[in-house]
């Protein structure tokens, strides 16, 4: 449950994951939303626009932020407003993670409310090296197998954008990924608690 | 161009667009942003609710028109150097299915930044009983060459 009395400033939300996002999913949002830009669906064409490839909606990740307050509220509160900036572009392959820590806690006409600071980031995948052997720096493990993804040989990643490294235990192999991290969105929301 | 030519566009309002909001827009919208609420993908449109990300798709609507006047009154030149820079919604009133909604465009304001274009406008949402539901607000960004 969700509770006013219990929530303190500084306290953040659990990280809501989506992804991998799959280009079939960016052709049926593109439909059911009616945003036909075919920057998100034709790669030719996202190409030809300087985007190295199609990249989703900005709507469709603030669809995700707006999921993870709206899932994480439940039936204890509301979203009143969110307000969003696109700062970085989501690509096939990503994982989507939306954070959010409430950063003022107020009531106001005796009504209970929230400000929060919202945050997304994408992650996307560059190499995935399994092993039965420990990672040594950024070398590839002599019993190692190598996958590159699309990030690796489009052209995806940025000068100096920030690489972080996942591990998972896979059978009897560890798999080491390391993903690009930026953030898609940055922005504020104000939520209400009915208790 | 200067900045000053663009100030007489700001507060210009557009014809209101009309959206109707149906159960099956809903369904298929819920499903295509992989929403986990079951309450968004009920059958029966009597006891199916709307999710608030849906807002995006009626201001969708509103963006061709928005698109075709600025670009008629020359301020943008070129569609593909538009980014889109922000989005704010505030959610007043549950839409529900049979809805029909207002849309009303305003452009709220338009200046030269480093370069680049930023044009604010705002959507005020209206339902058939005239109940504000929604305020929008959006900013584009129109890249250099563009405008």
């Amino acid at each position: 449950m969700v509770s006013f009395k219990e929530i303190e400033v500084g306290f953040e939300i659990p990280t809501y994951i989506k992804g991998p996002i799959k280009r079939e999913q960016l052709v049926e949002y593109a439909k059911a939303s009616g945003d036909g830009n075919p920057i998100h669906t034709n790669e030719q064409i996202a190409v030809m626009a300087g985007l190295k490839g199609v990249i989703a909606h900005g709507l469709l990740d603030m669809a995700y932020m707006i999921q993870a307050i709206v899932n994480w509220l439940g039936k204890d509160g509301e979203l009143k407003s969110i307000d969003v900036q696109f700062r970085g572009m989501v690509r096939p392959g990503d994982m989507v993670h939306s954070k959010a820590k409430v950063t003022k806690k107020y009531e106001e006409n005796g009504k209970k409310f929230l400000d929060l600071e919202i945050w997304q980031e994408a992650l996307t995948p560059i190499a995935t090296i399994s092993s039965s052997l420990t990672i040594d720096k950024i070398e590839p493990p002599p019993d190692g197998t190598l996958k590159l993804y699309e990030a690796a040989y489009r052209g995806w990643l940025k000068d100096g954008q920030n690489i972080v490294l996942e591990q998972k235990k896979a059978d009897n192999k560890i798999e080491y990924t390391f993903y690009g991290k930026q953030n898609s969105i940055i922005g504020t929301a104000k939520v209400e608690l009915f208790k | 161009m200067s900045e000053s030519k663009y100030e007489k566009y700001i507060g210009m309002k557009l014809e209101p667009v009309v959206f109707e909001v149906t159960g099956d827009r809903i369904r298929q919208y819920a499903k295509a942003t992989d929403d986990p609420n079951p309450e968004f993908h009920l059958e029966e449109d009597s006891k199916l609710l709307t999710p608030l990300s849906f807002t995006s798709v009626y201001w969708i609507s509103a963006i061709p028109n928005f698109l075709k006047k600025v670009m008629e009154e020359g301020i943008i030149k070129d569609l593909s150097r538009l980014l889109h820079g922000g989005q704010k919604y505030e959610f007043l009133k549950p839409v529900k299915p049979g809805d029909k909604l207002e849309l009303y465009v305003e452009i709220k304001n338009i200046y030269v930044k480093n370069n680049m274009l930023f044009i604010e406008f705002n959507l005020p949402v209206k339902n058939q009983n005239k109940e504000m539901v929604s305020n929008l607000t959006t900013t584009f960004i129109i890249r250099p060459g563009g405008f």
